[in-house]
């Protein structure tokens, strides 16, 4: 099957999920298409077609993609600029031309994403509390089971990944360590920083910018995994795409019949 | 090598020190296990049985917990030598520590010597983990109390250094056999840890593994002792410990566990409510409790919860199981230990440093499935893992810096210092503060609550002991040490259930009261804590907790 042809079919995903039973916004529907530009950054960055189509399905799933794609949140849009200009940046190699393009970013993110604590506030000052918004961030708890960096509610029931996920995300991140390819970790990093350091941490908009990052990690490891021709490898990515789609139909349940009735 | 063994033998007396030091008297006092332990080894010198009147037990039912015996046995000969008190009964568990801080240098040896760039400093950074184990905050903690797991994790390690020693000299390769065997009867999560372990050693090591002959032998005297286990594992007594514990369906509903079957109901309606009944009985059915969405989560949560920087460097979990302030590590042990991790995924991976990883990886398994995680004595068996990987990144780092002086020499100052500060920070948290701040958590007050009715006891017809004072029979019996020939002749411990009211002695009742009833009930000399008296009982004895608050109060009726 052609990449583009799968590329349509998580964009149809993506839109049906959107529009399901929801009155559809254009600011949500926007983020229909990161997958989208996801797969365009990660096709250039990775230079391999598969991982970035993996990536953009797997942002695609996230608990956190589909429900702040389905209502008006500034984060959406940003999001989609970001990455815009991340594939901006891979090509351009003047740094003029760059200095010039992130000012541009700066700029239209000041105008359009008010809601960033950078613009308004000052940062979180006890090293304490740092310190403490670094070990809840970095934990599994977050990561896996508990997602509480909600603006206001949302469905905290479940983590940023799905748990079927963790042996991807830990394989991918030692693939790119290991092979020195860690412009997106350090992208990650930069954006954890400036989440911790938020006075309303751990409610917090920017951190799902860092989610295309965490999928393309996590990408990167189902591919690690799944193209080397172990019968092992391939039995133990099964067992975990079964569980995957367990995990993703359990989400979808209780976020389209349970979620609003709580 | 003269210098090495100089150096281990000050660490060893440094570990001595740490875990003998106030042994007997901090912790302030002896929590219900330890005094159920010592009791049932004090009855098996006078009589061969346990409290409940068994003979020479494979599992002693102490406290209907259903104890693993080795460490009841190990506490018969202290008990025996220096008579009914804390500091025995703690004994096996302060050895047990030290020996692994000794017995650690060796099997790192091991280890290390395996491992690409640290077999260049393999004393030293053997060494460093015997030291790091030695001021370990959470090794301490659990030497100091009598913890089964603590002799436990003492078997495991000694049992794979042997199994790695036997690759050369098959006659360890036996002994290792005999070890892991008797892991299976020293704590419960040793019966999961043990065997995955050993599991792993023959998959990673098949190659090396020292011929037909000794592995046969091996498989033999490990398949004795696992038959031996198998009853015990399957019989309806010892599953209670399981059936209390695990999160699936605990026996006993605890206040902060979701009531499943509730839950599922009410899922269900909202199924139905919303017009999706079939899905309901996919996602929401009881009868697939073990594969329900949440409980998966929660097991899964429960194992990944144990490796939390904020459990392991800040908070711990139970009071009972870190001093007051202060998590299971040092917070300066934070980056080497990440260093450690670090340098053996990328630099030092192979199947020595892939066997030390993977037992990273197993040794929560057995708190994924049970209540209360993290949970610091289930998980105890990963202890030395986690020094071995902080020694490893200490000499990774080392090596990295030590071309230059001042990059080596600016580290270390820092090091030095830190460690100063917060191990002093600990020992002062956890000798000074361990007695204030957490006394009522060890049970502080019932030894002196037996002393006064075993005074005053002649003057009154019965001693009713409130079940408030949880599990108060092991407390009266150790501290009055009750003959148990007497005791067994009456029957013994009926049960050692929480809230079990038929145990009995002497003249004490083991049993809830309503003071306003006993009234004309003849002369009664009654033990509880504050909540079992109302204004104007007439209290002539109160106890007070080393922070002022009353832990215990006697009355007449």
């Amino acid at each position: 099957m052609s990449v583009f042809l799968l590329l349509t079919l998580i964009s149809i995903f993506n839109i049906i999920i959107r529009f399901f039973n929801s009155s559809a916004r254009f600011n949500s529907s926007l983020t229909a298409f990161v997958p989208v530009v996801l797969y365009f950054y990660l096709a250039n960055y990775f230079k391999r077609k598969k991982i970035a189509l993996i990536s953009s399905f797997i942002f695609s799933l996230l608990p956190q993609t589909v429900a702040l794609g389905r209502i008006a949140s500034p984060v959406n849009f940003q999001v989609f600029l970001f990455l815009l200009f991340l594939i901006c940046f891979s090509y351009i190699r003047k740094i003029s031309v760059r200095i010039g393009l992130f000012f541009l970013w700066f700029y239209i993110s000041f105008l359009t994403f008010r809601g960033f604590w950078f613009y308004h506030s000052y940062p979180q000052n006890s090293v304490y509390k740092l310190m403490e918004n670094i070990f809840n961030l970095t934990s599994f708890n977050l990561l896996f089971f508990n997602n509480v960096t909600y603006y206001w509610g949302g469905v905290r029931e479940n983590g940023i990944l799905y748990i079927a996920l963790l042996p991807f995300f830990l394989i991918g991140l030692f693939t790119l360590i290991r092979s020195k390819t860690t412009n997106i970790i350090s992208v990650t990093a930069v954006i954890f920083i400036l989440t911790v350091m938020s006075p309303s941490y751990p409610e917090s908009k920017e951190i799902f910018m860092a989610f295309p990052m965490l999928s393309a990690v996590t990408g990167r490891g189902f591919y690690e995994l799944w193209h080397r021709n172990n019968l092992l490898n391939r039995l133990f990515t099964g067992f975990l795409i079964l569980f995957l789609i367990y995990e993703t139909a359990q989400f979808l349940h209780y976020y389209f019949i349970h979620f609003p009735l709580e | 090598m003269k210098k090495t063994l100089v150096l281990l033998g000050a660490v060893t007396i440094l570990a001595a020190v740490l875990r003998l030091y106030r042994l007997g008297s901090t912790p302030i006092s002896l929590e219900w296990d330890e005094v159920a332990i010592g009791y049932d080894a004090y009855s098996l010198i006078k009589t061969g049985r346990d409290q409940f009147g068994d003979l020479l037990p494979v599992t002693f039912r102490s406290l209907d917990d259903y104890k693993p015996p080795i460490y009841e046995y190990l506490t018969v000969i202290p008990v025996s030598v220096f008579g009914l008190t804390g500091f025995a009964v703690r004994l096996p568990s302060a050895l047990s520590g030290i020996g692994m801080v000794f017995l650690l240098y060796f099997f790192a040896g091991i280890l290390f010597q395996n491992i690409f760039l640290l077999k260049n400093y393999k004393n030293k950074a053997a060494l460093l983990a015997s030291f790091l184990l030695a001021v370990s905050p959470w090794h301490i903690q659990f030497s100091r109390a009598a913890f089964e797991v603590n002799v436990a994790a003492l078997i495991t390690v000694s049992a794979v250094f042997l199994f790695l020693k036997g690759l050369k000299n098959p006659r360890y390769f036996i002994y290792s056999a005999g070890l892991f065997g008797l892991d299976l009867f020293s704590y419960h999560s040793a019966r999961v840890v043990a065997p995955l372990l050993l599991i792993f050693l023959f998959v990673i090591f098949n190659k090396s593994l020292p011929g037909k002959k000794p592995v046969i032998y091996f498989m033999v005297i490990f398949g004795v002792f696992l038959l031996a286990v198998l009853p015990v594992l399957f019989s309806q007594n010892a599953q209670i410990r399981f059936t209390a514990t695990n999160i699936f369906r605990p026996a006993a509903r605890y206040l902060d566990e979701k009531d499943l079957d509730k839950i599922f109901l009410e899922q269900r309606l909202n199924d139905i409510f919303k017009g999706y009944e079939f899905s309901g009985k996919i996602f929401h059915n009881r009868r697939l409790v073990w594969f329900d969405y949440d409980t998966l989560k929660k097991a899964f949560n429960n194992y990944l919860s144990n490796y939390r920087f904020e459990y392991l460097f800040i908070k711990g979990d139970a009071p009972l199981h870190h001093a007051p302030g202060f998590g299971l590590f040092h917070m300066w042990e934070l980056p080497y230990l990440a260093a450690g991790i670090i340098f053996l995924l990328f630099k030092g991976l192979n199947r020595y440093s892939l066997f030390l990883l993977f037992w990273l990886l197993i040794a929560p398994l057995p708190n994924a499935v049970t209540r209360e995680a993290p949970h610091s004595v289930r998980t105890l068996l990963l202890l030395p893992v986690y020094q071995l990987l902080g020694a490893a990144g200490l000499i990774y780092l080392y090596n990295l810096a030590k071309e230059n002086f001042w990059v080596l020499f600016l580290p270390v100052t820092i090091i030095t210092f830190l460690f100063i500060i917060n191990h002093g920070y600990y020992l002062h948290q956890y000798f000074i503060h361990t007695d204030f701040d957490v006394a009522a958590n060890w049970k502080y007050g019932r030894k002196q609550a037996v002393n006064i009715t075993e005074k005053i006891k002649i003057n009154y017809d019965r001693v009713l002991v409130s079940l408030s004072l949880e599990m108060p029979h092991v407390f009266w019996l150790f501290y009055s040490r009750f003959p148990p020939d007497r005791y067994l002749v009456n029957g013994g411990t009926v049960s050692g259930g929480y809230a079990d009211e038929r145990n009995s002695f002497d003249k004490y009742q083991f049993r809830n009261f309503d003071y306003k009833l006993l009234k004309g009930q003849g002369n009664l000399l009654l033990v509880g804590t504050p909540g079992d008296f109302p204004a104007g009982a007439d209290i002539f004895v109160n106890i007070y907790n080393p922070d002022g608050s009353v832990a215990l109060q006697m009355a007449r009726n």
